[in-house]
């Protein structure tokens, strides 16, 4: 009974919601700011990981050729065309913030984000 | 007419290229023709609102659509506005290289798409793309604390996005569609409200972070006010890139509106964030910091206006939308003259303007007056229309404590004109272009007061009784408000050691991020009640 329990609990959702959410604990809990775009990308694939299960059915075939109307049951197509598009966004944020870091840190030397703030308020 | 929306998005982006291929001067001026046709087709959509245009074949909800009516055709109408005015005014600058024009163009493409699209998913990615050009337009000149504003910037408003697309996803599933229309009547046949909830508190902390109001702020002077990036892109970034956030919220509440219903949380927040924004702007001297604070302020008084109870208080937001863009991207590019003529971004620093120049002098008394809400002029109108026939005395009372901090913080822009010079200053004269660039934009301020109710009817096809007379009875009232302020001001505010210590408040990264998490379960439970 138990184990059952548990793997109803346990499943897509349930994961990237946890996911998620650990990827918001790294961005308030840790300074350092590689860690922060560790985070970020966690949340990126939690949200992809929501996407792909939700509405997941096992006995469903994906959308893939021409009789789809003689199939009882066809995968929902459209949550992995946008996750496609999410997956190429995430990483293309990713690059532009570790360039942005790489440059930041030559100018401040440090990779903490209370220390560069700090230093940032010292300019002005 | 499908062509005609194309044109709208892929045009900036075509020209923004072509120019970064060729580099040759001619590009510019046709840069600027197509920037004048974009505001023509902006006038002519007026006169046919609520129009559908199919993207590709297959009819919703599966296919894709872009969509024009009154309240996307007005946002369309200020980012063509201040694009072709931004662009007259900066014209012959230095900084108007080929990379700068290319990201510049496309920033407009893409704002022009946001407010086009009509489902959740196309929005997404477009204000996704547009977030990284406005951080490297923040960070293009790569100086030292541009890095550190630039990157808050992209973090914050990458993370705002993640909790946007998360509540798509959470929708998505619910709904099982994601254009605008769908999703409503999808969401109308939902018996279990609670349902909505997680996917509402997602997206609304979404588009509040966007949006910048009174706990998630803390990015948005930074990013608007910051020393590095030409005072253009603060102009674009505060005139119509926030108002994004703005029109989301539109948008959402729109989809959720009989099921959920936020008005007062929404009012709530808007009387907060105004309050806060210009009592930040009051405690600071740096020029750009009291504008980018008064960002904040305005966009609590365009809240108050979308969670006010009568229809007419919606419109005035939207009204308010157009008019504070315009004129605060006015105030920024006057701001940007200011602090390269006279050397410095101190405000108490600069005197003697109207000895300097009349002309800037007065364009800036102009655009004082409009964001002060003085009659004749385009923010007289817009709060007027905020504060339509308001009952309730607490709400009067705050209103006017709003405009009374509007009109304090503002009282430090006329000692720069007035004050006498102390010491010469090499203020060489302002180029023809960019008086241009900013007469244009001081006509706007005045004709979208002065004629507001014409303009209104115009939009909205809304009458309202609001004639010449009307305006002029309110002046005298208006000067002696002003009065009361600069007394408060000279014999209370100035010099107060309270407002060092509120200069000295900026949260760190991880007291942002906090804030993001407090206002999402805030939500959730105000939502669950």
């Amino acid at each position: 009974m138990k184990r059952g329990f548990m793997k109803d609990l346990i499943n897509g959702e349930t994961v990237s919601i946890c996911l998620f959410f650990i990827g918001v604990y790294g961005l308030c809990a840790r300074r350092n700011i590689l860690k922060t775009i560790i985070s970020m990308s966690i949340m990126q694939a939690a949200i992809v990981l929501y996407f792909l299960s939700s509405n997941y059915e096992s006995t469903a075939v994906p959308p893939i050729g021409k009789n789809l109307a003689s199939l009882e049951r066809v995968a929902d197509p459209l949550p992995q065309a946008l996750t496609i598009t999410a997956v190429v966004i995430g990483v293309s944020v990713t690059a532009v913030c570790l360039t942005m870091f790489v440059s930041m840190f030559h100018k401040y030397g440090t990779t903490n984000w209370n220390k560069v703030k700090k230093k940032r308020s010292e300019i002005d | 007419m499908t062509l005609l929306l194309y044109y709208l998005v892929l045009a900036p982006i075509t020209v923004g290229l072509t120019q970064y291929i060729f580099n040759r001067p001619f590009f510019k001026y046709m840069g600027l023709l197509f920037q004048f046709s974009f505001i023509v087709i902006a006038i002519y959509f007026f006169s046919i609102p609520n129009q559908l245009f199919p993207l590709v074949g297959t009819p919703l909800p599966t296919g894709m659509i872009l969509k024009v009516d009154a309240t996307s055709n007005l946002f369309l109408f200020l980012s063509s506005v201040l694009f072709f005015s931004l662009t007259l005014f900066s014209n012959q600058k230095k900084y108007m290289n080929k990379l700068f024009l290319f990201l510049f163009m496309s920033l407009q493409g893409l704002i022009n798409g946001v407010f086009l699209s009509y489902d959740l998913f196309n929005a997404y990615v477009l204000i996704e793309v547009a977030t990284i050009t406005v951080s490297i337009l923040i960070m293009y000149k790569k100086d030292k604390q541009s890095m550190y504003d630039g990157m808050i910037y992209l973090t914050i408003n990458m993370i705002a996005m993640a909790f946007f697309l998360f509540g798509i996803a959470v929708l998505y599933k619910t709904t099982g569609v994601l254009d605008f229309g769908s999703l409503r009547s999808a969401i109308q046949n939902i018996e279990d409200t609670k349902r909505l909830n997680l996917s509402f508190a997602l997206l609304f902390t979404g588009v509040s972070i966007k949006a910048a109001v009174l706990p998630l702020f803390s990015w948005l002077p930074k990013a608007h006010g910051t020393a590095s990036a030409p005072s253009i892109v603060s102009a674009v970034l505060s005139g119509v890139f926030v108002k994004i956030g703005i029109y989301l919220l539109i948008r959402i509440q729109w989809m959720y509106m009989p099921m959920i219903d936020i008005q007062p949380l929404v009012l709530a927040i808007g009387y907060l964030t105004a309050i806060a924004g210009f009592i930040f702007a009051i405690s600071h001297s740096d020029i750009k910091l009291i504008l980018a604070y008064h960002t904040v302020s305005q966009i609590g008084l365009i809240l108050i206006g979308i969670g006010g109870s009568m229809e007419i208080h919606h419109f005035g937001a939207l009204y308010h939308v157009l008019s504070h863009g315009i004129f605060k991207s006015l105030l920024f590019i006057i701001a940007g003259v200011l602090i390269y003529r006279y050397g410095t971004r101190k405000i108490t620093d600069m005197k003697g303007l109207w000895q300097l120049s009349k002309p800037l002098s007065i364009l800036l008394v102009i655009a004082v007056f409009s964001i002060t809400g003085a009659p004749f002029f385009s923010g007289g109108f817009s709060k007027y229309l905020i504060g339509y026939r308001l009952d309730d005395p607490l709400q009067k009372g705050l209103l006017m404590l709003i405009n009374w901090g509007t009109m304090i913080s503002f009282i430090k822009f006329f000692y720069v004109i007035i004050k006498p010079l102390e010491h010469s200053v090499d203020f060489f004269s302002v180029r023809k272009s960019e008086f241009t660039g900013m007469w244009l934009l001081a006509a706007f301020c005045i004709g979208l007061g002065t004629f507001g109710p014409l303009v209104l009817d115009h939009i909205f096809h809304v009458q309202l009784d609001y004639s010449f007379v009307d305006q002029l009875t309110k002046l005298p009232a208006y000067l002696i408000n002003y009065l009361g302020c600069y007394l408060v001001y000279v014999y209370i505010i100035k010099d107060n050691f309270l407002l060092k210590y509120i200069r000295r408040l900026e949260l760190s990264f991880n007291s942002i991020n906090l804030a993001i998490v407090t206002f999402f379960i805030f939500s959730l439970v105000y939502l669950n009640q």
